[in-house]
């Protein structure tokens, strides 16, 4: 059976409320819009179901109309076509039903939203309707639930004598064949729907709307919004964070003693487990985060922070739409990026994905910390404000004015001729409804952890060979140099050392030599070096690495890295290494360079060329590498 | 009086008599802003763009460009 509907119908949480959570997201073959597939089961029968783009109309414009439109058309005699109506507003709910209607297919017609039509005291005909239509009309409440086990009578019975709604079409003109349906929807929904006074919701809706799209308090309610988003994200996930972090480090112990010493042990603890810890010490602040996107769409707010900022996003090539990816984009690029779909402007989608990851995310923030409290002592403070704080809060603002600047330039750069525009439903307000909300958060933790957590894995695997691993000759001298101290001394300490010996003299550490000289204008040595290359599996192995090089057994102290780091000495001037320039320079670094792979790869997938990530990873490159050049030089 | 939709300011009415770009026009009549029924301006952004408006029960945005397109008569 197929779903199909208007936007903003409720149909998602029908098709969540049928499914459950047996239900795939995927894309349908050859373009990048969601494909949502799942099953019930009917007295013993399943019933497979497929959740179409949202739609207006079958006269396509865009490209998920289009996938509706052609599914809709190929659906076979057995295929039944649900379209979900919003009841309380029939009109134009109907159109797109008429239409299916006249292709001759077997369709069902869900009410939606009975709870809102009757708490506007309205009221709707549905025998009258069922008749008038020719097709079963099914009342439904997918808040409650209420109305889905008729539903699914409806669809193990089904009847219709349904005939053609318009006659042939008179005149080949969209318009006018539109025109004709109205005309006659008119006719069925003044016999069918008896109206008791005024809309009270859209009242409602009209007097939140006053204060929430205000010219001064509009933004001020999302900005204090963004703000209190961000404090609880920052606050209450770091309790889970640490339970996770914990967790796989113990895991990693038990694992790294149960099994017997050698390559593949080492490949398990190292490579694997703390690849996987590294993706999974995410999940509790994007999970928070997406939550808290997820309801401010369900409840219809999003559509008017869009509607507040497109004439602002416009200026920088991006559209209203672009506000949720580049919200999205503070948690993780990757689910930011393949939501930059309801964006129909091909351009305007292009330059959103392409500036998205200049956002700092989540994986930037072990490494800001880690930095930040190499220069800048925890007590400082300008007046009431912390200055660890403030220069985080700076690092973000840099992200975003960054984004904005470099869409201006592609908007410059990249030459369209496709029409712009920004026709946006603004849904009645409503509570969320929580099951739903609760499904989609679960959908969009998935991408996370598996199609960012793959490539990770991947590359986790790779670079734990490249920095375990190094031409062997000078491999064996380390470790017959130290196999002939333990003997005598089986230290931790000399462990370490051995570690960060043989992290320099590995694949990785001659990487980081070979680009010294590149970079030592940034004020990096050939550590910072490795840990750049470290970096490309995702950010925050950035802290790992400099465990790793800085001789510190303690992986989870931060502070003694923190000690290490301060203590490091620049060999060429024998000062400290990690001086505010060297320090400034590196954060900035972190904030503009493209150092992840699964972005890359989600970037690929969506723009189906090469061609946008290779532009994605050079020109993120330069303006990292000019702009950490220029702040060295300001600070030193 | 005959004018284009973005000469309303908030609150005000028309109906909507033609819309040049067929496209569009298309894309109205499939939102629910059907050719002569009523169509008002609920609300201007605050940087003067887009606008909501409103026809029956449909509540959308559009923008000032598309806005110019749509020729309605005003009611007073």
């Amino acid at each position: 059976m197929l779903l199909v509907g208007n936007p903003n119908t409720g149909k998602s949480s029908l098709f969540n409320a049928l499914t459950g959570l047996n239900q795939k997201v995927g894309n349908f073959p050859g373009v990048t819009v969601d494909k949502k597939s799942g099953s019930f089961s009917i007295k013993n029968n399943k019933v497979k179901i497929i959740d179409l783009p949202g739609t207006y109309s079958l006269s396509a414009n865009s490209e998920d109309e289009k996938v509706t439109q052609e599914y809709v058309e190929k659906a076979t005699g057995d295929e039944i076509i649900v379209v979900v109506a919003d009841a309380t507003n029939l009109k134009r709910n109907l159109l797109l039903l008429t239409q299916i209607i006249d292709l001759g297919k077997k369709v069902v017609l869900v009410l939606n939203m009975m709870d809102l039509l009757q708490r506007n005291n309205h009221e709707i005909k549905v025998q009258k309707l069922s008749m008038l239509l020719g097709i079963p009309v099914i009342p439904l409440n997918s808040r409650i639930g209420k109305g889905i086990e008729e539903l699914k009578y409806a669809i193990a019975n089904y009847q219709s004598k349904s005939t053609k709604f318009i006659e042939q079409k008179t005149s080949s003109n969209v318009i006018d064949e539109t025109m004709l349906r109205y005309n006659k929807i008119n006719q069925i929904v003044n016999e069918c729907l008896i109206v008791n006074g005024e809309d009270k919701l859209a009242i409602l809706t009209r007097k939140i709307d006053n204060i929430l799209t205000h010219k001064v308090y509009g933004y001020l309610i999302f900005l204090t919004l963004l703000f209190l988003i961000f404090q609880a994200i920052f606050s209450w996930a770091s309790y889970p964070m640490e339970l996770i972090e914990n967790g796989f480090l113990f895991l990693g112990e038990k694992l790294g003693n149960a099994l017997p010493d050698g390559m593949l042990n080492d490949l398990i603890v190292n490579g694997i487990i703390a690849g996987l810890g590294g993706i999974v010490v995410f999940v509790p602040q994007i999970t928070m985060l997406f939550a808290f996107i997820i309801i401010l769409e369900d409840t219809g707010y999003m559509a008017r922070v869009s509607f507040l900022m497109d004439r602002i996003l416009r200026s920088f090539g991006l559209n209203g739409k672009s506000i949720i990816p580049l919200l999205s984009s503070t948690a993780c690029a990757v689910p930011a990026i393949m939501g930059a779909r309801t964006i129909s402007n091909v351009k305007e989608r292009l330059i959103t994905i392409m500036v998205a990851p200049l956002i700092s995310c989540s994986a930037r923030i072990p490494v800001y910390t880690l930095l930040i409290a190499l220069v800048i002592p925890k007590e400082s403070s300008w007046g009431i404000f912390n200055v660890q704080g403030v220069l985080m809060m700076g690092l973000y603002l840099i992200g975003f004015v960054a984004a904005l600047l470099s869409a201006w330039v592609m908007k410059m750069l990249i030459k369209s001729k496709e029409k712009s525009s920004f026709m946006l439903e603004m849904p009645i307000y409503r509570m969320p409804r929580w099951k739903s909300v609760g499904i989609e958060i679960i959908g969009k933790v998935k991408v996370f952890l598996f199609d960012a957590g793959k490539i990770i894995i991947a590359i986790s695997i790779i670079l734990w060979g490249l920095s375990s691993y190094g031409p062997s000759d000078e491999f064996e001298k380390i470790e017959v140099k130290y196999a002939n101290i333990e003997q005598s001394d089986n230290s931790e300490e000399l462990q370490s050392q051995e570690a960060s010996e043989k992290l320099e003299a590995s694949y990785a550490g001659i990487i980081g030599k070979t680009i010294e000289p590149v970079i030592k204008p940034l004020g990096f040595d050939w550590k910072i070096g490795i840990s750049l290359v470290t970096s490309f599996a995702a950010r925050e192995v950035f802290v790992g690495t400099m465990a790793t090089l800085y001789s510190v057994g303690d992986e989870d102290n931060t502070t003694t890295i923190r000690q290490k780091m301060m203590q490091a000495k620049n060999p060429n001037t024998g000062g400290k290494l990690y001086t505010k320039a060297t320090t400034y320079s590196l954060l900035i670094f972190y904030a503009f360079a493209m150092q992840c792979m699964a972005t890359l790869a989600v970037v690929y997938r969506e723009t189906n060329s090469i061609k946008w990530p290779i532009i994605q990873v050079v020109y993120m490159g330069l303006l990292a590498y000019f702009s950490s050049l220029i702040v060295y030089t300001i600070f030193s | 009086m005959e004018v284009t939709l973005d000469n309303l300011k908030e609150k005000e009415k028309g109906i909507i008599r033609q819309i040049k770009d067929e496209n569009l026009a298309l894309q109205m009549l499939t939102m629910g802003f059907i050719l002569g029924e009523e169509i008002s301006v609920e609300r201007i952004a605050p940087l003067k763009d887009p606008i909501l408006i409103t026809s029956g029960t449909n509540y959308i945005s559009i923008r000032k460009s598309d806005a110019q397109k749509i020729e309605i008569s005003k009611i007073n």
